[in-house]
């Protein structure tokens, strides 16, 4: 077998496993390095109220005569680290607050893309025949509208519904929603082709005639072997969704101004790279930037060394 | 013998459909617009018996319908028509809930080891999910004991209970299958090829086995495979199949010392032989024919050599010979052969 | 002037772990028009050797030392465009699956066509009678409808078939046939052994044939190489070999075949499987699966010596040759 050095045989398989599993992770540096940024990403996100040097929603601190410094090696100015926008709100503080919106958005969209694709996929997938043509036909209506049509048609009916106040009150839970509904489609789709190709395989058979339901099938024996595609779409839907909600914010549907995220504080900032103040966009978008690098290169290696290798090594 | 066969299979039929949408279904002909399907005759009335106790190979090429076989009397692909008895109870038309009662008496070993185990399922995970699902009054305890000992008598040590699938050899796989099969304490194996992805020398072990757990449980086999010379180690009785018919069934000597149907000839005069190479094999004339519409007449007629009128048009019966073996063919009824 | 000479070939494969030895110190020679058998379990090397002689290792895989002779002409030392000659003008291959060798979207006779006129500089309308003489040699009916069908539409014996009737297509010197019947039905099995026979017979081509299966080595081949792990273990005429295997890995693969066995009763098994080629077992790669292993075999790879049966490598065979050579001095 495989895992026979010494000191690894002395423990449990399962925990030889996370061992060798582990050890394999620290050799590989840029996945260390991808992990240890997404933590930092996470506890800033996390933490932002309180490492935040201002408050960016509160008005108090929004002041003309500030509007457009430069970062502070730059204009030398000690308040503001990464200069201030054109509300004249610190960078820095309305980044770290960005940042925090623009990750819930995205991993909560993402999470309701995936449940609902990978239910649907599997069910289709599985069961086959006229459900399975009925649910991949609606994908395909879906998919043939694009998610920002889809968007901003229903965001903007329901800002003129409830009025705009309502609306940013309520947007962000509306942007996850939006979001997370209009593109399930790609999961289910990716799901349902590595459902159509494992439910050939024998084991599916030998646990049917085990007489084991189809619920159990679908979600212990087949969703399990399917996983590895999923979790690449998974990082790349969520760069997508934060990428989608900055464009719908660019549209003035997403976010408020007085609430923005990354992807609307690169928006806003992309009118100044010319005027001068560049790093009202820059900024924002390195940072956007290297986080969906960060999550693409964890997804690749989950996906690389979570599996069990299905066949001979 | 007055005892009731274990399992009884009369007239069963498997139709396939190519699968194709239904907008190609739709045909034009003379100006009428009909919906035609294709579809494959995988099985064309096969009545076969199972006593109990006995092992019981089916032999084919590629394409006969054994692997359908199989899987109709496990009750994975439903039937077109004719009817499955398991101990004189109908089990063809069951719904799932239904037949829970034969699953347990009723199992199954597939042919790829590589694909027949869940790649994301630690051995012991796939040992006592079935234990657990047909017995769940057990106890953690129980199950643990009751796989281990599973692992143990198909001799593998219950130490590697913890490992994946793929990191163990192809012959080991197959008996965690067998493993697998027996968890739930069957008296009918249905084995599918058990033997085809394996080496010469693995391939000893996992028959070993197989025979073993046979004089151990006084289990009842349906064996498919290809290769003869398995089956005339192995078996009390051959069926030998042809597009999706017995031809031929006999005991297993009496159909090695004279086989009868033309097709069980050739087959057996083209087993490799190591000691004698005197026998040349019988060429079959043509190809093996596709079974896409179902053919008229004696299913072998194409490649047989004594293939006459009568044959082209009217479909042999079985006839039960003095030896106990029958045969459908007109050929030997006629006394040609 | 033997035609094919292997001499002491080493191939390796350099993967992240380390360099894995594929094949050790394989030796063997080919006469012309001799038609040898490779055997061999999954694992042992056998196609690994098959790609070496044509030099076809894809990497990671190098030949790390050792000479191939064809004629006299040393195969490792040429460069890519000398060995694309060799290979298919010289020797040509025959793989398990037909589909591996014949491309899906172009018919069959346009394939051979092609194979003819890659190596000469004969016109189309040549190569054309050329291809469909061969197609009717190896016994396909209407040979001139084949000529223009695709490979979908034959069956399985049938491109078994056209491949053969490529590999002859250009009288090569040697055919090395990778498991050529292992996808086929027993009845079809048989007339495409019975042909690829007849037709080496015919051309005086050598046949090297890779197979695990005893009983298609005794109908073919007129000598048998078995190999186990990455080296021949016994080299010997073939009904020699089958009916007294000195080897105990070949008596072992002998016996565990059902016909050798009375119906009903226990097959000989050997205990254990192949080791995989990263963890070779020290010495006599076999010791850890056999009856007769001593201290020695663990330690030390036994050499070759000749029984007056077979040249084989193990260390039993050669401590009961020096017994009776005892004997016969006393």
């Amino acid at each position: 077998m495989k895992y026979s050095v010494k000191e690894l045989s002395l423990l449990p398989i399962s925990k030889q496993r996370w061992k060798h599993i582990w050890n394999g992770f620290l050799s590989d540096k840029l996945a260390v390095l991808s992990l240890v940024i997404f933590i930092f990403y996470c506890v800033v996100a996390l933490a932002a109220p309180l490492i935040a040097p201002f408050d960016p929603y509160d008005p108090q601190f929004m002041d003309l005569e500030n509007s457009e410094i430069a970062p502070y090696w730059i204009s030398g100015d000690e308040r503001f680290l990464l200069g201030t926008d054109a509300q004249g709100r610190d960078l820095l503080s309305t980044i770290l607050y960005g940042t925090r919106l623009s990750l819930s958005i995205g991993l909560l969209a993402v999470i309701i893309q995936a449940g609902l694709g990978i239910f649907i996929g599997l069910t289709a997938g599985y069961a086959g025949g006229r459900l399975d043509n009925f649910f991949m036909r609606c994908a395909d209506i879906q998919l043939s509208f694009s998610t920002m049509m889809i968007a901003i048609v229903f965001l903007a009916i329901f800002q003129t519904l409830f009025g705009s106040d309502y609306y940013q009150q309520l947007a962000m839970i509306m942007l996850i929603l939006v979001i997370g509904l209009a593109e399930w489609p790609l999961f289910a789709r990716t799901i349902r082709a590595s459902v159509l190709a494992e439910k050939q395989k024998e084991y599916v058979d030998a646990a049917r005639i085990m007489g084991i339901g189809p619920m159990r099938i679908m979600f212990k024996h087949i969703l399990p072997n399917t996983m590895s595609p999923l979790l690449v779409i998974f990082t790349i839907q969520i760069a997508n969704a934060i990428v989608a909600e900055a464009a719908l914010s660019f549209l003035g549907l997403g976010m408020p101004v007085s609430e923005p995220s990354l992807g609307s504080l690169i928006s806003i900032g992309f009118s100044y790279v010319f005027s001068g103040a560049w790093w009202i966009c820059i900024i924002p978008s390195a940072t956007l930037i290297l986080l969906i690098l960060v999550m693409n290169l964890l997804g690749d290696w989950l996906r690389d060394h979570l599996n069990p290798k299905i066949y001979k090594d | 013998m007055k005892q009731s066969p274990l399992i009884q299979l009369s007239g069963v039929e498997k139709r396939f459909d190519i699968e194709q949408s239904w907008l190609n279904e739709i045909r034009f002909n003379k100006g009428k617009v009909s919906r035609k399907k294709e579809q494959v005759h995988a099985l064309n009335g096969v009545n076969l018996t199972i006593q109990k106790g006995e092992s019981l190979c089916v032999v084919g090429e590629t394409g006969c319908g054994k692997s359908t076989l199989a899987r109709v009397i496990m009750g994975l692909n439903s039937l077109s028509a004719g009817q499955i008895h398991y101990q004189d109870q109908r089990i063809d038309n069951l719904n799932e809930r239904q037949r829970m009662l034969f699953r347990r008496s009723m199992q199954m070993i597939f042919q790829n080891p590589y694909a027949s185990l869940n790649p994301r399922m630690t051995i012991y995970q796939t040992l006592s999910e079935p234990v657990s699902f047909h017995n769940p009054q057990l106890s953690q305890d129980d199950v643990d004991y009751k796989v281990a000992k599973l692992m143990e008598s198909v001799d593998l040590s219950p130490d590697l209970s913890d490992y994946y699938p793929h990191e163990f050899s192809g012959g080991q796989r197959q008996r965690i299958s067998i493993a697998r099969a027996l968890s739930v304490d069957p008296d009918f194996i249905v084995a599918d090829e058990p033997l085809a992805a394996l080496d010469v020398s693995v391939q000893a072990q996992v028959l070993n086995l197989m025979m073993d757990k046979q004089e151990e449980r006084g289990l009842t086999y349906l064996f498919i495979t290809h290769d003869l010379t398995v089956v005339e180690h192995f078996s009390n009785r051959v069926a030998v199949m042809y597009l999706g018919k017995v031809c031929e069934l006999a005991d297993t000597k009496t159909l090695f010392k004279s086989p009868k149907h033309p097709y069980t000839q050739a087959l057996l005069s083209a087993i490799p032989r190591l000691d004698d190479n005197s026998i040349q094999p019988i060429r079959l004339v043509g190809e093996v024919p596709t079974p896409f519409n179902k053919p008229q007449g004696c299913v072998f007629q194409a490649r047989c050599a004594h293939a006459n009128e009568r044959c082209k048009h009217e479909e042999p019966k079985m006839v039960l010979h003095d030896d106990l073996s029958s045969v459908a063919c007109h050929a030997m009824e006629e006394g040609r052969i | 002037m033997t035609l094919l000479d292997v001499r002491n070939l080493n191939v390796c494969f350099g993967l992240k772990s380390g360099v894995m030895q594929a094949l050790y110190d394989v030796s063997f020679s080919l006469e012309r028009g001799e038609r040898v058998a490779l055997v061999g379990e999954s694992g042992a090397g056998k196609s690994i050797l098959g790609f070496s002689i044509v030099n076809l290792i894809s990497k990671p895989g190098f030949i790390e030392s050792g000479s191939i002779k064809l004629d006299g002409k040393e195969l490792t030392q040429l460069s890519h465009r000398q060995l694309r000659h060799v290979r298919g003008k010289r020797i040509a291959m025959i793989f398990q699956d037909p589909m591996m060798t014949l491309n899906p979207v172009i018919s069959v006779g346009v394939q051979m066509v092609e194979a003819i006129r890659s190596h000469t500089t004969m016109s189309k309308k040549d190569a054309k009678k050329i291809a469909i003489d061969r197609l009717a040699q190896v016994q396909i009916p209407s040979p001139e409808l084949r000529f223009d069908q695709f490979p979908h539409e034959l069956s399985g014996g049938m491109r078994q078939r056209v491949i053969i009737a490529i590999a002859m297509i250009l009288n090569p010197d040697i055919i090395i046939a990778d498991e050529p019947t292992t996808a086929l039905d027993v009845t079809i099995q048989a007339e495409i052994l019975e042909l690829l026979k007849h037709m080496c017979e015919v051309c005086n081509v050598a046949l090297i044939l890779i197979t695990h299966d005893l009983g298609v080595v005794s109908r073919v081949a007129e000598r048998t190489m078995v190999m186990y792990a990455g080296r021949i273990v016994e080299e010997g005429p073939t009904l020699e070999i089958i009916n007294d295997p000195q080897h105990p890995y070949t008596q072992g693969l002998l016996s565990a075949l059902p016909q050798m066995a009375l119906p009903g009763q226990r097959l000989n098994q050997i205990t254990g499987s192949m080791p995989s080629l990263m963890n070779r077992p020290s010495g006599c790669a076999f010791h850890p699966r056999c009856k007769y292993a001593t201290e020695k075999c663990s330690v030390e790879q036994p050499g070759y010596i000749y029984s007056g049966i077979s040249t084989v490598a193990c260390y039993m065979v050669e401590d009961m040759l020096s017994e009776f050579s005892e004997y016969d001095e006393v």
